[in-house]
């Protein structure tokens, strides 16, 4: 094997160490890829989920609505979601450009759109159980799509709050990065599942 | 202006750490317009959104239609969909590709 070394100030790099680098870096793209692959489909069964429950309120409720839910709370509801999907991808860009401070603060923003988000979704459950029970039929798959959807708001908090840790702690290497481009990423499902929950349960009539 | 040492990446003729992450910052504000316009845009469609059945008798096409032209929005904008699809086995995110940057 050729002993050529390049020195660069007072290091001394040997080819080897060269080579083991790129390897190492090699190694670490292609687990980025693989868990990549993952995410979307973890993301796309997630969906079939959610689709699943979308079905069933057609099935079950066909497409009426009741009168007393408050659409009005729907929609600020919404835009605090599609608010918060803004500021995770926000979060994200700043992360990518090395601005940690910045990328947290809008990880934590994201977090708190996300507790309001769910404040008026407990909100809206306690008007539904007096209007419409989870006993009807529109009831059932409010209740269930709804409470589904707050499940998936709550675990991806707690992830954003674990991004958030990372990015403290500038744990931004090799599959550092790519666990707060996945957090984020679930956190847009999130908001993609309630872009059709919405018009779902509260705009159809 | 004081002339920058090379730095042992650039002497060995690999992609310079600190002017690629300098490109990146610089490119980071058009990153925060593009997500800035996605969001209004997302805004003025669920105004519409909420407006149709106000309008429109049985209006469960047009709903979806602009539920899905939220959805593409947000999946290709903010999700980056076409471009994780496309090239699945590069880093190519933000965050990805910063990693990327300061590894090389």
């Amino acid at each position: 094997m050729s002993s050529e070394v390049v020195s660069v100030g007072a290091e001394t790099i040997t080819p080897r160490a060269l080579v083991g680098e790129s390897s190492d870096r090699e190694a670490a793209h292609s687990r980025v890829a693989v868990a990549r692959t993952g995410l979307w489909l973890f993301i796309a069964s997630e969906a079939c989920l959610f689709a699943a429950f979308i079905a069933a309120r057609f099935v079950r409720a066909g497409v009426s609505t009741p009168e007393e839910l408050d659409q009005g709370l729907g929609l600020a509801i919404t835009s605090i979601l599609l608010a918060s999907s803004l500021s995770a991808y926000l979060a994200e860009s700043f992360a990518g450009a090395g601005d940690y401070r910045r990328a947290q603060a809008f990880i934590w923003a994201t977090v708190g759109l996300g507790c309001i988000f769910l404040g008026g979704v407990a909100l809206e459950f306690s008007e539904g159980l007096e209007h419409f029970p989870p006993v009807t039929a529109y009831g059932t798959a409010f209740f269930s799509l709804v409470s589904l959807h707050a499940f998936h708001v709550g675990t991806g908090i707690l992830a954003l709050v674990g991004a958030s840790n990372l990015v403290r702690l500038n744990k931004m290497e090799e599959l550092g990065a790519f666990r707060v481009e996945a957090v984020v990423k679930y956190w847009h499902f999130v908001d993609l599942a309630w872009i059709a929950i919405f018009p779902t349960l509260y705009l159809v009539s | 202006m004081v002339a920058e040492e090379p730095t042992k990446s650039t002497k060995l003729g690999m992609k310079p750490t600190v002017s690629m992450n300098e490109s990146r910052r610089s490119a980071d504000g058009s990153a925060v317009e593009l997500g800035l316009k996605v969001g209004a845009a997302l805004a003025v469609l669920t105004a519409i959104e909420y407006l149709i059945p106000k309008v429109i008798d049985r209006a469960i096409l047009p709903l979806f239609i602009v539920a899905a032209v939220k959805g593409w929005l947000v999946l290709d904008y903010f999700m980056h969909f076409r471009r994780n699809l496309g090239l699945m086995n590069r880093e190519d995110t933000p965050a990805a590709e910063d990693v990327a940057v300061r590894s090389g």
